[in-house]
């Protein structure tokens, strides 16, 4: 075990150092024209030439290349992730600001994914190939392929627009009024929610058929168990286990969802943060939400693999 | 992690189309992926109107027997422009996965075959690659390269082919210490040669579903960045583009934005439902489900 979790802590930080280099070229390859946006929207009058040059030497962008990488590496895990481009704030400030808002958003999603997909799972595994279990996998397939953005349209228009129970977009902070809140909440979480719910019932359907097929099944049932003590003590724990790898997919698509939702919704998170600084071409902030967004996926999949290492020992021989 | 069958089969493709007929769900999707790929391709045919002609007297104006689908903000036929707008997202979704993937089957082969330091080199940049969101991806390099449908594209076939790297080095690994495969080199066959006739044949079932799968990806990351703004350019129609700025008259024409959304919806489906039956067909301990 402990020569697996080795090899695997080995892969992820030379994992991380790739994700370090390619989200330093990604963000170089657009900070020019940053500074000419900054620039010509600050002062018509200069001249720009300058003014740019300037900018270049103030972001460091007329040093070498390696000297810039290693510069902003080490800024960078000081918590000195630099200024925005267009509005000269503190990077970190502007993530801690947003950071509340997609980690309820984050929350909503993995309470729903969870809460649904469960028990869609378990009903369609012990109700195999019944109108029910076809009924719940094509239910759950959809909500794997269904675009975020054409649900979140649907939701708003039936449910906003149509029977205006909920507020079709906007963010209304937890301190100020809980319950506006979670009316402003509860849809996006949903919608956030769905992909992982979809992919979620999916293996525990599958995880549970595959352990109700097992010898030992047979032995408790022949015991004269009732199917339900079957299905709770002796079937449901060794099916959750391939479910753990399930957590780091759902995590991931989550993670992906959110940034499409925030903006449809209008929330001001670290999505939203996120596509306006691309559309601004604002790297200082690309380059942190970046290096954030995959670090935490490469965390939760090694964290994934190694508990399912220490779960499935077959896992570990490979 | 890969959802993909892990074990060799090989089948015949009559055999497989005949499975997947039986498998309801891929059925129901390859005939919704034909209609709307017929739909489109035909759209020159079947569209009742230029999809760039305006009329401004006649705005969002709601389905009527001229204009079934209603009109959009500068009064062009909303059904003419989703018709020729299906063939940008759709023709983005497969181009680009024909080419990511023959770019992820080159790397997959060469780093399952080859193995050693250049396996684990090409390995963790895939895994660096697969840690960044898609859609962020993709929308940096499309933003970066500047705007129009091909950049997104180009963007996407970056992102793609990691998926494809995965699947066959997993498959090439299995294969590769096989009998014939020790054989084929017995009798000198060249290392190009093993891979492409031996090990690349013994791929194709897993293969199969990640295109079928990725489609159904590249469809959706390619409708999520028009949405966002990135992508093809006015006055040119696709599903995405299109139901961004229907949702700014959600209330006057909802089938403005309503419409594309269950396009993209259904192609997207019929693609992972494709590719779910191709899994079932070819993974032999599923068979005999009825589903």
């Amino acid at each position: 075990m402990g020569r697996f979790v080795a090899v695997r802590l080995f892969h992820a930080l030379i994992v991380l150092i790739v994700v370090v280099v390619l989200v330093f070229i990604f963000a170089r390859l657009m900070p020019g024209d940053a500074l000419l946006v900054a620039v010509v929207s600050s002062n018509i009058d200069v001249d720009t030439a300058k003014a740019v040059a300037t900018l270049r030497a103030q972001y460091g962008l007329d040093q070498p290349v390696y000297y810039q990488f290693f510069r902003w590496l080490t800024d960078f895990f000081i918590g000195d992730w630099g200024e925005s481009i267009g509005t000269g704030e503190d990077v970190l400030d502007m993530f801690l600001e947003r950071l509340p808002v997609t980690l309820q958003l984050f929350l909503w999603a993995a309470v729903w994914a969870y809460a649904i997909g469960i028990p869609i799972g378990i009903v369609g595994a012990l109700r195999r190939n019944t109108k029910t279990d076809m009924a719940l996998t094509t239910a759950a397939l959809i909500g794997v392929s269904i675009p975020a953005f054409f649900e979140a349209l649907i939701l708003i228009y039936l449910l906003a627009v149509l029977l205006p129970i909920f507020p079709p977009s906007g963010f209304v902070p937890f301190g100020d009024d809980a319950w506006g809140n979670i009316m402003s909440m509860a849809m996006p979480g949903f919608v956030a929610g769905t992909g992982g719910a979809g992919l979620i019932a999916r293996y525990v359907r599958s995880s549970l058929l595959e352990v109700m097929r097992q010898d030992y099944i047979r032995t408790a049932r022949a015991k004269g168990l009732p199917e339900s003590a079957v299905v709770r003590h002796h079937a449901m724990r060794p099916a959750m286990i391939p479910v753990v790898t399930v957590i780091g997919l759902a995590w991931t698509g989550v993670l992906g969802g959110l940034f499409i939702i925030e903006v449809i919704f209008a929330l001001p998170g670290l999505g939203r943060m996120t596509v306006d600084a691309i559309f601004q071409k604002d790297f200082p902030v690309i380059q942190a939400t970046l290096i954030v967004a995959s670090l935490n996926v490469l965390l939760v999949n090694l964290a994934v693999d190694i508990v399912y290492g220490y779960l499935d020992p077959r896992v570990r021989v490979q | 992690m890969t959802d993909a069958v892990t074990t060799v089969v090989s089948i015949k493709p009559t055999a497989l189309l005949r499975q997947l007929l039986r498998h309801k769900l891929a059925a129901i999707g390859l005939v919704i992926i034909v209609v709307l790929a017929l739909l489109t391709a035909l759209a020159p045919v079947l569209a009742p109107y230029d999809p760039h002609a305006q009329d401004l007297y006649n705005v969002l104006s709601g389905p009527s027997p001229a204009h079934w689908l209603g009109t959009d903000n500068v009064g062009r036929d909303l059904l003419s422009r989703f018709l020729y707008g299906g063939q940008v997202s759709l023709l983005v979704g497969v181009c680009t996965i024909m080419v990511a993937a023959v770019i992820g089957i080159v790397l997959g082969l060469v780093a399952g075959y080859l193995g050693g330091a250049i396996d684990a080199a090409v390995m963790r940049i895939t895994d660096a690659f697969m840690c960044i969101p898609p859609l962020i991806f993709v929308l940096i390099i499309a933003a970066a390269l500047g705007p129009g449908i091909h950049n997104v594209a180009v963007a996407i076939v970056l992102f793609g082919w990691t998926g494809f790297t995965r699947i066959v080095r997993g498959q090439v690994l299995l294969v590769r210490e096989l009998p014939f495969i020790e054989a084929a080199r017995a009798a000198g066959a060249s290392p190009i040669r093993i891979m492409l006739k031996h090990i690349l044949p013994n791929t194709l079932a897993p293969l199969l579903v990640t295109v079928s799968l990725s489609i159904g990806g590249a469809i959706l990351l390619e409708s999520a960045v028009s949405f966002l703004g990135i992508g093809v350019q006015p006055p040119t129609a696709s599903w995405g583009k299109e139901l961004r700025t229907g949702l700014n008259y959600l209330e006057l024409a909802p089938l403005y934005s309503i419409v594309p959304g269950l396009l993209i919806t259904l192609a997207v489906i019929a693609c992972n439902f494709i590719g779910d039956g191709l899994r079932d067909a070819l993974d032999p301990r599923l068979r005999g489900d009825n589903r």
